[in-house]
């Protein structure tokens, strides 16, 4: 029975998980989500992600909020009533809540097997107390306030509000971090590590304004303007100067040398 | 070969050609340097501490060997065509010469010169004969001034003046020439015989190709003595073992800057050995590490000479010809040497002429006459620098091996009592023993032979006297003694004529010998080693007992430093003058009294770096200088060098021609000099101090003007009465403070009358006594003092002189016209552009020895600076590169007017100082400029055909 129950908070942890608080570390390739003090989540099997899950509220200054996180235990427990009542078939219903499959009455237990009459329970008082500090608007969405007063607020680390409802950057990391996952190599210093595929093919460069050092090109098949080779090393593995010298040796024999006899 | 020229101006372009890569790429520490008269194959290049020369006939370029001290900072490299290998003769035939040579026939062909000692002025072509390996051995024990073969047993000095060549082991290939040695030991340098053979005395340093003998088995050094014999023509005068020469085969000299004093250093390269020399550089002269730029230019026989004729008459200081019609003064600085005839060989700096007569700095040794052919060239005993930031012009005497701040008169080696070999310095002598009767002679061949003796024992006889000895010089089988020669006089008298006079010593026994001769001798110890042979003519100069003073045979050498003389002498030497703190003595001289009165002259301790003293001379004797207090000369090993006062590059107060400080008297009497070209202001010259240079008058020390006319200076009665042989000059911008100071560092006074603050922006040096070296710029001055920034604070002993060129900076060079087209001007002036982004130039008067400043020329906007190179055509043309940018234009010297010349191909690096300009003549005439790139290791040259 308490398994059963026990799947159904997961279930709700997962509907409310935008309250988990994402926190970029100061480790650049991973990040933590933390969650409010009362809240106990289990770390998702699946996400890597999800490396570890931390308190929120440590910082004092939440204590404010402690009566809306009592609410919210006590309203995920009646929330389960209430959905378990709209969705559960009746037969399967008694069968999970405990009572006579053939009664048709749902029925409560509590820890020590003792039915609980939720008409009764005191709980209900508190329940009600915290309701009261809530706000709802006309969809019944739960609104959260800057100011704090009578409504759930969300912080980061530090101490600056985080809007749940339109924070996106949550999201944007998320996408970026999927997407890095699956190209990334994690070095034994735990930096990930990008690997380019080689250029296996022609590769056409319309304008490179400066090439450092190119030790090899094999083949080049037009260049339409080299502004300047600076430093032609070698060409076909003779100076590239003297291309200069030997044109100069070819203009002083055709024009110096020649107007020169000696008898 | 008849050249026909087609190129025409303005038709045809000039055309660079490349020329192969330099192995090394051009830096501030680099420059090159090749003949300048025609005779030009190579152009040598040094970059850093490697050393090229370029083959202009192969365009290919030969690793060169590298200094003995690599240069720092800056450099200059010059070529000098007037030397070569030096060395001395060791025989002569009247038509051979046997010379410590190199090997094999690395000579033949070649022209040899001697340069002093017997056959002064002889030239002759070297035929190769052959060589002779006199002896061989492997050494035992290795300094960087000698090698040991212990298994050795030599006569003292013989083997001074032949070559020891490392043949096998470590160092092999390096040749050094001997100057002296013992029984084992053969000795290649001695810094106590730098002034006496400065071109030999060559310690062993490990630059590469060569490297330091060692002893260590399996690379220990094997070494060989040999010497060359050479065919030539019949000698008009034979050589003897006085004799010393050069080649003409050409040599560079290499100028940088050193860390630490003296603050630069001076190497010769020996083009045909290969190697480099380490040249003196006194210590005082500069004061700080060359930082900026510097340039070096010498004098050389280029071309023809300036005057060749015969004179008609000489004089002890002149030499008369009297067909000529010479301008007055117009070959003063310059040097004359007697080609032929009597006198033949001497050479003497030129202090003034007249239209027929020649006066020169020192007395001749030979009085020329009517058979004495002569001729005038620059002087090429003169190797000028300049540069470091600073407006002095310093000289070095390759002759002499010292650097001079004016024109010399004089130099030497100090020496209480002195012996010396014809044409060399004396030999300092620190005693001379006297004995009644020594040993003067011995019979060659032993009375008894005796056995088991070996050549080279030396055997001492005590039979009489004490201490008399003589050495094995032949053996028979059994080590019979067949020959002997003697070696020592005795030290106790006592010895008789006679034979069978036992010995001892030696490997053997049974040796007697024959005394032929006895008689009062002499044993000589000398303050320094000495290279004297047995038989040897030495003179001797400076004893009290005048019978000593006179030329004498050696009879044996004893070691070293000792020999015996015969005497006819009462005592033992005494010295008529000593060293003292303020006496200077050379007992070799025979000055005029007073001669030297207001020269300067420069003390020197021993070595190639020496500290210096430099002194106002006072007063002189025959063979002392009287000075302001100095730390004693060392007897033997000091050297000093008497130079002009006013000192290269002084400037002078009035510059009008008619009114000027120096001149030739027309007449006078005792109180009076009147000069009648002159056009003095009244009184310009009232408490002024003046010098009779030459001529009647000459020697009268320091003579103060009182007052003068136009025409006339008038002083307190003389000796003597002024004529037109009487070459005067007036101190007025250089002489001996009287009063010392940091920032007035100079105050003389009642004997100057400056124009106040005419001298502001000049330089101020100081050039002798207490901070000596010190240069600063003059902020303004009165009639008698000059204000400076502070300066080292000077006192009454400290001289000066006030410099008319600004300093030298960055781009600067120094380039003597030597043949110009204008007669009267030919040879005169060195052109030295400032540098330091200034588009000045200024031109040296050699005859002067001052500046024309500021000269202009058309156009001169262009400034130079770093990167700046010159050249000089050997006519009217002097090429000009400016700083980094290619750009090369010509000044003519006859028409003073810069044009364009071209532009290299090709764009320079980082602009740097250093010289990498020349004109290179081909045989035919043709001129070509080389000229190297800035920061890289390119090379070009081009035709010059307009």
């Amino acid at each position: 029975m308490w398994i059963n129950i026990g799947f159904f908070v997961a279930w709700i942890g997962l509907i409310v998980h935008n309250w988990y608080v994402m926190l970029i570390m100061p480790a650049k390739y991973s990040f933590r989500l933390l969650s409010k003090k009362n809240f106990k989540p289990k770390a998702r099997k699946n996400s890597s992600r999800l490396s570890t899950v931390e308190d929120l509220s440590a910082n004092s200054s939440e204590s404010a909020d402690k009566g809306k996180r009592d609410f919210l235990k006590l309203a995920g427990v009646a929330g389960i009533g209430l959905i378990a009542s709209q969705v559960l078939p009746k037969s399967a219903s008694a069968y999970v809540m405990g009572g006579a499959p053939t009664s048709n009455v749902v029925g409560v237990k509590d820890s020590t097997d003792a039915r609980i009459d939720p008409a009764t329970e005191a709980t209900l008082a508190l329940i009600q107390a915290k309701t009261a500090n809530l706000t709802f608007d006309g969809s019944n969405n739960l609104l959260t306030s800057s100011s704090g007063g009578g409504a759930v607020t969300v912080k980061d680390t530090t101490n600056t509000q985080i809007n749940p409802a339109t924070d996106d950057s949550v999201i944007l990391l998320r996408r970026i971090l999927k997407q890095v996952d699956s190209l990334g190599v994690v070095d034994s210093a735990q930096r990930q590590k990008m690997t380019l595929d080689s250029i296996t093919s022609g590769l056409t460069l319309s304008t490179v304004t400066a090439v450092g050092t190119v030790t090899t090109v094999t083949t080049v098949t037009t260049v339409s303007t080299l502004t300047s080779a600076t430093n032609l090393v070698a060409l076909g593995g003779v100076d590239g100067r003297y291309l200069y010298i030997d044109t100069a040796h070819n203009m002083y024999a055709n024009g110096i040398r020649s107007q020169l006899s000696f008898s | 070969m008849a050249l026909t020229n087609n190129l025409k101006p303005q038709v045809d372009l000039p055309v660079w050609e490349w020329c192969r890569f330099a192995p090394t790429a051009t830096v501030a520490l680099s420059g090159m340097a090749t003949a300048d008269d025609g005779s030009a194959r190579f152009i040598y290049y040094i970059s850093g501490s490697t050393f090229y020369r370029y083959d202009t006939y192969a365009d290919s370029w030969q690793q060169l060997a590298t200094p003995n001290v690599a240069p720092l900072t800056v450099l200059s490299l010059r070529y000098t065509g007037l030397r070569g290998y030096h060395g001395r003769v060791l025989s002569a035939t009247s038509t051979t010469i046997q010379i410590g040579g190199l090997r094999g026939p690395t000579l033949n062909g070649k022209t040899l010169k001697i340069i002093s000692g017997t056959a002064l002025g002889e030239e002759k072509t070297l035929t190769y004969t052959g060589e002779t390996i006199h002896d061989a051995g492997v050494v035992t024990a290795v300094a960087t001034t000698s090698l040991t073969d212990s298994t050795k047993k030599w006569k003292f000095n013989q083997w001074s003046g032949y070559v020891v060549g490392i043949t096998f082991g470590t160092d092999t290939t390096q040749y050094k020439k001997i100057l002296y040695n013992d029984a084992t030991t053969l000795y290649i340098a001695d810094a106590n015989l730098q002034p006496h053979d400065p071109w030999n005395n060559q310690a062993y340093v490990a630059a590469a190709p060569y490297a330091l003998p060692v002893i260590t088995a399996g690379s220990q050094a094997h070494f060989q003595i040999l010497s060359n014999t050479y065919s030539v023509t019949s000698w008009t005068v034979t050589p003897d073992y006085t004799s010393y020469f050069t080649t003409t085969t050409g040599g560079l000299y290499l100028i940088s800057s050193a860390a630490a004093a003296p603050f630069f250093t001076l190497q010769y390269y020996d083009i045909l050995h290969d190697s480099w020399q380490t040249k003196t550089v006194n210590q005082g002269l500069i004061q700080a590490a060359l930082g900026t730029d510097v340039t070096l230019e010498r004098f050389a026989k280029t071309g023809t000479a300036f005057l060749s004729s015969t004179a008609t008459a000489g004089a002890t200081r002149t030499l008369t010809d009297a067909v000529q019609t010479l301008t007055v003064d117009r070959y003063v600085n310059y040097r004359i040497r007697i080609t032929g005839g009597t006198g033949i060989g001497q050479q003497r700096r030129i202090v003034c002429n007249t239209a027929t007569v020649f006066t020169v700095a020192r007395p001749w040794e030979v009085t020329p006459d009517n058979t004495s052919t002569y001729e005038i060239w620059g002087d090429y005993d003169k190797l000028f620098m300049s540069g470091g930031a600073a407006a002095a012009l310093l000289a070095y005497s390759p002759e002499n091996d010292y650097w001079m701040q004016g024109n010399n008169f004089d130099d030497g080696v100090v020496n209480n009592i002195g012996v010396r070999m014809n044409g060399w310095n004396p030999i300092g002598v620190t005693t001379g023993a006297r004995i009644a009767a020594g040993v003067t002679a011995v019979n060659a061949t032993p009375t008894a032979g005796g056995t088991n003796y070996v050549v080279g024992d030396i055997l001492t006889c005590s039979v009489g006297g004490t201490g008399a000895r003589v050495i094995v010089t032949a053996v028979t089988t059994g080590g019979v003694v067949t020959a002997i020669e003697l070696v020592a006089s005795g030290t106790v008298t006592g010895f008789t004529t006679g034979t069978g006079k036992a010995t001892t010593g030696g490997t053997g026994s049974g040796c007697t010998i024959e005394i032929t001769s006895v008689g009062a001798t002499c044993l000589v110890t000398t303050a320094t080693a000495h290279w004297f042979k047995t038989g040897d003519s030495v003179t001797v100069s400076g004893c009290s007992d005048s019978a000593y003073n006179a030329s004498a045979t050696i009879l044996g050498v004893g070691s070293t430093t000792t020999f015996d003389i015969a005497t006819s002498a009462a005592g033992s030497m005494a010295a008529t003058s000593s060293q003292s703190t303020t006496v200077i003595v050379d007992s070799s001289k025979s000055w005029t009294t007073n001669e030297h009165v207001g020269k300067l002259v420069h003390l020197s301790v021993a070595g190639t770096a020496p500290t210096a003293q430099i002194r106002w001379i006072t007063a002189n004797t025959a063979t002392t200088l009287t000075v302001a207090t100095i730390v004693a000369g060392v007897n033997g090993t000091s050297k000093y060098a008497i130079y002009d006062s006013k000192v290269f590059g002084t400037d002078n107060q009035f510059k009008p021609s008619g009114k000027q400080n120096w001149g030739h008297a027309s007449s006078g009497s005792t109180t009076t000099l009147v000069d009648s070209s002159k056009n003095w202001i009244i009184n310009q010259w009232a408490g002024y101090k003046m010098r009779i240079e030459s001529g009647t008058g000459f020697a009268s020390g320091i003579i103060t003007v009182t007052s003068n006319t136009a025409t006339t200076l008038t002083y307190t009665t003389q000796s003597f009465t002024p004529d037109d042989t009487t070459h005067y000059e007036i101190a007025d911008s250089w002489g001996l403070i009287t009063t010392g100071g940091t920032t007035t560092p100079v105050t003389e006074a009642s004997t100057k009358n400056w124009t106040t603050n005419m001298w502001a922006g000049k330089r101020l040096r100081i050039t002798g006594g207490t901070a000596l070296g010190q240069e600063g710029a003059i902020t303004s001055n009165t009639a008698t003092a000059l204000t400076t920034a502070a300066l080292t604070l000077t006192d009454t002993t400290s001289t000066y002189a006030i410099l008319g060129a600004p300093a030298r900076s960055t781009g600067t060079q120094l380039l003597w016209i030597w043949n110009n087209s204008t007669t009267a001007t030919k040879g005169k002036y060195m052109l030295s552009p400032r540098g330091g982004a200034s588009n000045t130039f200024d031109l040296y008067d050699i005859t002067t020895s001052r500046w024309v400043y500021g000269y202009f020329f058309s156009p001169q906007a262009e400034t130079l600076t770093t990167g700046s190179m010159y050249a000089y055509d050997g006519s009217d043309g002097i090429y000009i590169h400016k700083d980094a940018t290619g750009r090369v234009s010509r000044y003519d010297m006859a028409t003073n007017a810069v044009t364009g010349l071209g532009t290299i191909p090709y764009g320079h690096s980082t602009a740097i100082v250093g010289n990498r300009m020349e004109v290179v003549e081909t045989t035919d005439g043709l001129n070509y400029l080389y000229m190297m790139r800035h920061t890289g290791a390119e090379m070009w040259r081009m035709l010059i055909f307009f």
